[in-house]
């Protein structure tokens, strides 16, 4: 279960469903970095490519900003402690600076809801460059950091629809 | 591991039937300057069927992508000319890459954020998802 919404989060990245915050047009499965698996990871810009109109708007108005998503699931949340957090962010930050990212988003998927002590460190996460997003894979609950970005997880990407998404297709193609 | 894929892409079809019926009907226009006027009205309604059948023509002989894979490797044919072939082995990665009419390819890099090729899916009638999952196996077990 936890794969397969892995699999329509990419699948509504590719979509286009990140594109009232970014364009993330490219996704890699199995993504290493620095010893980190990250299960999904999308990349982009927020300026949009469109057509015409569209395009020539983004071209004008909106800043190119290179941005990334990072997805990471935690199947084993027992040992998944502040450590293994603070160690991502930290390894995200690195890679930020390398690239000249403005933006990134790390999302985790737990077979249940995130421990507590992880969800209140999420939830308390304050600073601008970093969005972070928890979701319990199975009933679609969702923890954000309470900066923009953490916000925009909800707001822009429809993270809290991603298991409803999911399991209303696999109902109809079940039909089908 | 074996698939040939060469779905019609009607926007682009499209689009060279109408190049094609506009250029038809400017050309008919100033050839049959010196007809006389009942039966111009009937010259200047053949350039739409001659210019749907010269825009399919063209179409598929300039621009039509077939995609031919294995498990050796994979061949893009664009109209009747161009061919070009590819082997699995020839790529150390791949991603999916939406562009930004919506189709989404199947991005083959030579090197990591190096140089790629991208393998038309959705365009050529090849799901993406399922064509990735099987080579990301066998780059794996590799």
């Amino acid at each position: 279960m936890i794969d397969q919404v892995v699999d329509e989060l990419e699948r509504e990245i590719l979509e286009g469903r990140a594109r009232w915050v970014a364009d993330l047009n490219e996704t890699f499965r199995d993504y290493s970095l620095e010893g980190q698996r990250f299960e999904m990871f999308a990349r982009g810009q927020t300026r949009g490519q469109g057509f015409m109109l569209s395009k020539f708007f983004a071209w004008t108005v909106l800043p190119n900003y290179k941005v990334s998503l990072y997805a990471r699931v935690v199947r084993d949340s027992t040992n998944f402690q502040r450590g293994n957090l603070l160690e991502l962010l930290r390894v995200l930050k690195q890679e930020m600076e390398r690239r000249n990212l403005k933006w990134v988003w790390l999302i985790f998927f737990f077979e249940g809801d995130p421990p507590e002590r992880i969800g209140s460190l999420v939830q308390e996460y304050n600073k601008e460059e970093i969005g972070i997003g928890c979701v319990n894979a199975y009933s679609g609950a969702v923890v954000v950091s309470k900066n923009v970005l953490g916000r925009s997880l909800v707001k822009h990407l429809g993270l809290h629809h991603l298991v409803s998404n999911y399991e209303r297709k696999s109902r109809k193609s079940s039909v089908s | 591991m074996n698939g040939k894929a060469g779905k019609v892409q009607f926007p682009k079809l499209i689009s060279y039937c109408a190049l094609a019926t506009i250029g038809l009907l400017i050309l008919f226009g100033i050839i049959t300057g010196q007809v006389p006027p009942q039966l111009r009205t009937v010259v200047l309604i053949l350039p739409l069927p001659l210019g749907l059948l010269l825009g399919a023509v063209l179409y598929f002989r300039l621009a039509h992508e077939v995609v031919q894979y294995d498990e050796y490797g994979f061949t893009m044919m664009k109209g009747k000319g161009t061919s070009k072939s590819y082997k699995w082995e020839q790529f150390a990665g791949m991603s999916l890459f939406s562009d930004s009419k919506g189709g989404v390819s199947v991005r083959m890099y030579y090197q990591p954020d190096g140089e790629f090729v991208d393998l038309p899916a959705t365009k050529t009638g090849i799901d993406p998802f399922s064509l990735r999952n099987t080579l990301q196996n066998r780059f794996t077990k590799t």
